[in-house]
């Protein structure tokens, strides 16, 4: 795995993300997933939201670091701000 | 109590692991990368987020991207009507509908780097057919020195390979309307345009989509075609987003710039896909509820 170049941050990162993944799936095997319709334009399921939300995510963060030196911890807060409007009420 | 059937999971298991093994392993290894400073083989460091504001604020990465939008809206800009009109005017049974479609196709058949190099050959005054008759009308065309002229040639490549592609799925989305449609308008004594504007436009608008997202993703990755025509240039005229990204990671080993960048690029990917397969949906079946597996 070493060829792989793993650092702390992002096996996090990565974990976080297939962590996400696992009880999405194990929610969905119990209770089906529902659509509705949130304000989001589109009907969307929990899968598609946090999809949505992910991509939001990151367009958050790396907008952040590309425009301003202030911490990224507060892009980072947006962001995660972005992901729980997105996933309540989306 | 209802049953599930759980065998249909192994028959995608080899699915799942070639995705695995093909894109999300080295997904994850430039992730990795994107963070550290690879100075070689067992010489890392991290370097945490600098390497994405590097890029994010690199005025030649800006340059590429505007250039790579531009290039991309003004392909489909022209692929897309084009291959409209090409499928409209196609006939629509028998064997001249046969060859026309084989001689259409025939661009699709041609490896990306060979196009390059067709073009390249052909727009040489010296010894290519176009740029000779270009010179015999009195025109000095220059692809490698002007680029204004290497973007037509560019865009020029472009079309030729690609329209045949939106062509043939109009075509047969064309072929798959019913006749009862035609009657029906032929009995009102609907004109040609309306046929199309109320007819055939709605009933291509799915396999329009499906052309103009392809055609998205693949204009915006573009690489090989504008390198071996012009290598990027002159200048940086017809450096894209894919050839900024290789002169990056291959001519300068910047690999962890480069992966940065990779990540950048495959969110904009990703976003636009999404959002142009999210119209896909909601215009080819806008009033059918969504289908989910229980």
């Amino acid at each position: 795995m070493a060829w792989m170049a793993w650092t702390w941050p992002t096996a996090v990162f990565i974990a976080l993300i297939i962590g996400a993944i696992a009880v999405l799936t194990v929610m969905d095997l119990r209770s089906p997933p529902v659509t509705r319709k949130g304000f989001l334009p589109i009907e969307t399921d929990r899968g598609d939201r946090f999809y949505i939300a992910m991509l939001g995510l990151l367009a958050i963060n790396l907008t952040w670091w590309g425009v301003t030196d202030a911490s990224p911890l507060i892009g980072l807060g947006l962001s995660l701000l972005w992901l729980a409007v997105t996933m309540r009420w989306g | 109590m209802k049953t599930r059937n759980n065998k249909a999971w192994f028959l995608v298991l080899p699915v799942v692991l070639s995705v695995a093994f093909s894109a999300v392993v080295p997904l994850m290894t430039v992730i990795n990368y994107s963070v550290q400073d690879i100075i070689g083989p067992d010489q890392k460091v991290f370097v945490g987020l600098e390497w994405f504001k590097e890029v994010l604020r690199d005025p030649d990465l800006h340059g590429a991207f505007l250039r790579q939008l531009i290039y991309t809206l003004v392909v489909l800009a022209i692929e897309i009507p084009l291959g409209i009109l090409i499928a409209l005017s196609l006939p629509a049974r028998g064997w001249k509908a046969s060859l026309s479609l084989v001689l259409i196709a025939l661009p699709l058949l041609v490896p990306f780097n060979v196009v390059g190099t067709i073009w390249q050959i052909f727009g040489r005054a010296d010894i290519g057919l176009g740029g000779h008759l270009l010179a015999s009308l009195g025109l000095n065309y220059n692809y490698a020195t002007n680029p204004l002229h290497a973007w037509l040639t560019v865009i020029l490549m472009d079309v030729w390979h690609w329209t045949p592609l939106v062509a043939l799925l109009c075509y047969a989305g064309l072929r798959a309307i019913p006749e009862g449609y035609y009657q029906a308008a032929k009995i009102d004594g609907a004109r040609a345009w309306a046929v199309f504007r109320f007819i055939q436009l709605p009933k291509l608008s799915g396999v329009l989509l499906i052309a103009l997202l392809l055609r998205f993703m693949d204009s915006f990755m573009i690489y090989t075609e504008p390198f071996v025509l012009t290598g990027g240039g002159p200048g940086n005229a017809t450096t894209f987003l894919s050839i900024y990204l290789t002169k990056l990671a291959v001519g300068q080993f910047d690999l962890g710039p480069a992966a940065a960048f990779s990540l950048v690029y495959f969110l904009i990917i990703q976003v636009v896909s999404f959002v142009l397969y999210t119209v896909i949906q909601r215009t080819t079946n806008p009033a059918a509820p969504r289908q989910d597996t229980p």
